[in-house]
C-alpha cells in the first residue's frame, strides 16, 4: 500500500544504526541530511520540487545540498541550506545523449529484459558518473544520517554513496517523467538501493509502486501549493471577471506553427464567446468575438494565480511533465481543467475527477464547451478541489509527510548551530 | 450547495457519443441588414458656403461706380458691360445653380454610402465569426476520431 498524503499507510522508520551527527548546545540532536542533485535551481518543476524537499527537511534536520554544479569546488550558505558545489558540472549534451540512447535501446528491445551489457551501461554512464566522484569526498567528510537523491536517472550520485558512506539509509526523488527510461533495467540499482521513493503525485506513486514491486516503500508526498486569497480579490484587467477560458501554451506569438499555438488558434476561433485569453511565452492575448486585445506576458507566479483564478476553465496544451504544477494550481482554485491525454495532467484531472482530457482537437473543443456549462463546471469544480486540498493544499501537511517517508518524523524541531535564522515557512524557500 | 458527483470518464464517453453524430452542414446565410435611414453623420460648412455664395449679380449698381466725372464714365462702362455680357452670365448663374443642387444630392447619397459601408463592414466581420466558428467546428469534427490504422499499411 501507498503511503498517501493523509498520513494513512506505511511510513518508512529510519534505521537504527543512524547515528545523528549535530548536536545543540542544549544537547538535542539534528539530523544531517545531505541531498544530491544535479543541479540546484528553482526554475523548473523538478528543481522547484527537490528545493521545496529540502526545506521541508530542514525543519528538523541540517540539510547539505550536494551538487556537481558550479565553476569550481565551493562551501557557501544558501538559506537554510549549507551548498556544496564540487564543480565538476553534468553536461546536458550529455543527459540528451543517455535519454536518446534510452529510447534508441527500448526501441530496439536492448537492455528491457534486465540484463544490461556492461558496454551498454558504459555508454549510459558517460558523461554521468565521473561528475559525482568529487562528491564522495564531501559525503564521506559529512557523514551524514541520511542520503536524499534527486532523480532515478542518477547513478554517479548513488555511486558516490556506496563509494563514500555504503551504509546510510537512502531516500529518492525519482522525479520520474519518462516511462521508458523507469522501466530500463540499467536503473534499477538505485530504485532498489532506496529506503522509500518520494512521489510528488498521486499518479507517479503508481507507476513507482508498479516498477519496484514494494508498495510500502513508494509515499506520494504532493507539493505545497495553496490558493491564495489575494488572487482572488481582483480579476485581471485585460480579460475581467468575464468568465474566461485561459489557455496556457509553450509557444511564442510569433511562432504560429507550434502544435500548442495551432490548438490556441482553434480555441479562440471555435469559441468566439465568451473571450479566450490565451498566454504564450512573449504576450497574453484576449480574443473575444474575433478582436484581439494584447497585454503583458505572464511573467510572475502571482499574475498567472489571478488568471487562473478567475478563469472559467483552464485549458493547460503542455502541462508540467512532473506533477503538472499549473494543473494543481487550477483545481485549488476550484477551476476545472482541460489537458492532453498523454500527460501526466491526465492522470490528475481523471484521479481528481476535477477535469477532462483530449486526444484530438476535436475533444479538445467539446471539452472546453461542456465545461463552460454551469453545472458540469461546478461538479468538477468541487471535486478537483477536493482532492488538490487533500493531496496539495497545505504546508504543514506536506512537511509531515516529507518527514514520514525520510524517517525524520518525530526528530527536534529546535535550531541546530549550523542553522541560519528562520525567516519563513519551507514553503517560501527558493519560491 | 450540495452538487451532484460526476465522473469525467463516463461524462466524456457520453459527449463523444453524442459527437459522433455530429453532422456538418454549410452556415445558412442570415437575412442582411436594412440600412439605417436618417443618421447622417457629415460637416455642411461647405455646402452653407456654396448656398450663400453662388447667386452673381445680374445688373450693374450705380452705388458701385461713385460720383463725378469718373463716377459717371465707370457707370456707363459698367452698364454697358451687363448689357453686353447679361445672358452669359444668366447662363452662368443658372450652371452655378445646378452644381450647388448637384453637390446637395451628391453629399446626401455620399452620407448613405458611409452608413451602409459601415454596417456592411459590421455584417462582414460577425459573418468572418461566424464562418470561422464554424470552419472550426467542421475542423474539431474531422478531427473526432484518429485514424485507424489499416493492417495492410503496415510494412
Amino acid at each position: 500500500m501507498i503511503s498517501v498524503p493523509d498520513g494513512r499507510g506505511s511510513h518508512t522508520q529510519p534505521r537504527p544504526d543512524a547515528q545523528p551527527s549535530a548536536t545543540t548546545g542544549s544537547g538535542t540532536s539534528r539530523p544531517v541530511v545531505a541531498v544530491l542533485t544535479t543541479r540546484w535551481e528553482s526554475g523548473s518543476e523538478p528543481g522547484w520540487a527537490i528545493r521545496q524537499i529540502a526545506g521541508a527537511m530542514a525543519c528538523v534536520a541540517d540539510v547539505h545540498v550536494v551538487t556537481p554544479q558550479g565553476t569550481g569546488p565551493s562551501v557557501r550558505a544558501d538559506g537554510v541550506f549549507t551548498l556544496h558545489e564540487t564543480g565538476t558540472p553534468v553536461r546536458p549534451v550529455d543527459e540528451l545523449s543517455r535519454d536518446t540512447l534510452i529510447g534508441a535501446f527500448t526501441g530496439a528491445g536492448v537492455g528491457t529484459t534486465g540484463r544490461v551489457d556492461l558496454q551498454l551501461g558504459r555508454i549510459l554512464d558517460r558523461g554521468q558518473t565521473q561528475p559525482w566522484e568529487a562528491a564522495a569526498a564531501v559525503l564521506a567528510e559529512l557523514h551524514p544520517d541520511r542520503v536524499v537523491v534527486a532523480g532515478h536517472l542518477n547513478m554517479g550520485a548513488l555511486r558516490a554513496v556506496d563509494r563514500a558512506v555504503p551504509d546510510v539509509p537512502v531516500s529518492l526523488v525519482p522525479l520520474a517523467v519518462d516511462a521508458l527510461a523507469l522501466a530500463f533495467p540499467h536503473f534499477g540499482p538505485l530504485l532498489d538501493r532506496a529506503e522509500s521513493l518520494l512521489a510528488l503525485s498521486e499518479a507517479e506513486a503508481a507507476v513507482l509502486a508498479a516498477r519496484i514491486g514494494d508498495p510500502a516503500r513508494v509515499h506520494w508526498i504532493g507539493a505545497p501549493l495553496a490558493a491564495n486569497p489575494s488572487s482572488r480579490s481582483e480579476p485581471n484587467t485585460w480579460v475581467g471577471d468575464t468568465g474566461y477560458v485561459l489557455v496556457l501554451t509553450d509557444a511564442s506569438t510569433d511562432d504560429g506553427n507550434a502544435e500548442s499555438a495551432v490548438l490556441a488558434r482553434s480555441i479562440r476561433l471555435a469559441i468566439p464567446d465568451p473571450p479566450v485569453g490565451i498566454s504564450t511565452t512573449d504576450g497574453f492575448h484576449v480574443w473575444h468575438e474575433g478582436r484581439r486585445s494584447s497585454g503583458w506576458p505572464v511573467e510572475r507566479s502571482s499574475d498567472l494565480a489571478r488568471l487562473i483564478a478567475w478563469a472559467a476553465v483552464t485549458v493547460d496544451l503542455r502541462p508540467g511533465p512532473l506533477f503538472a504544477r499549473r494543473c494543481v494550481e487550477s483545481l485549488l482554485y476550484g477551476t476545472p481543467i482541460v489537458v492532453p491525454s498523454a500527460s501526466r495532467a491526465a492522470d490528475l484531472a481523471r484521479r481528481s475527477r476535477g477535469g477532462l482530457w483530449y486526444s484530438s482537437p476535436g475533444e479538445l473543443i467539446w471539452s472546453i464547451e461542456a465545461l463552460l456549462g454551469a453545472s458540469t463546471r461546478t461538479a468538477l469544480s468541487v471535486q478537483g478541489r477536493r482532492y488538490a486540498e487533500a493531496g496539495y493544499g497545505t504546508t504543514d501537511g506536506f512537511v509531515r509527510r516529507v518527514l514520514a517517508a525520510t524517517g525524520l518524523a518525530g526528530r527536534d524541531r529546535s535550531p541546530g548551530p549550523r542553522d541560519r535564522p528562520a525567516t519563513g515557512s519551507p514553503v517560501a524557500v527558493g519560491a | 450547495m450540495a452538487t451532484s458527483e460526476l465522473d469525467p470518464e463516463q461524462f466524456l464517453e457520453a459527449l463523444r457519443e453524442h459527437h459522433r453524430v455530429l453532422r456538418w452542414e454549410p452556415l445558412p446565410p442570415d437575412e442582411p441588414s436594412r440600412p439605417l435611414g436618417g443618421e447622417q453623420a457629415r460637416n455642411r460648412s461647405a455646402l452653407a458656403y456654396l448656398h450663400q455664395h453662388w447667386t452673381l449679380p445680374d445688373r450693374f449698381h450705380d452705388e458701385d461706380a461713385g460720383n463725378g466725372l469718373k463716377g459717371r464714365l465707370i457707370g456707363a462702362f459698367g452698364r454697358l458691360t451687363y448689357r453686353v455680357l447679361g445672358r452669359y452670365l444668366r447662363e452662368e448663374r443658372e450652371l452655378l445653380g445646378h452644381m450647388v443642387r448637384i453637390s446637395e444630392t451628391l453629399e446626401h447619397r455620399c452620407d448613405e454610402l458611409t452608413v451602409r459601408i459601415a454596417e456592411l463592414n459590421g455584417e462582414v466581420l460577425r459573418r468572418q465569426v461566424a464562418e470561422a466558428r464554424n470552419q472550426a467546428l467542421l475542423a474539431a469534427w474531422l478531427h473526432a476520431e484518429p485514424p485507424v490504422e489499416d493492417a495492410n499499411d503496415r510494412p
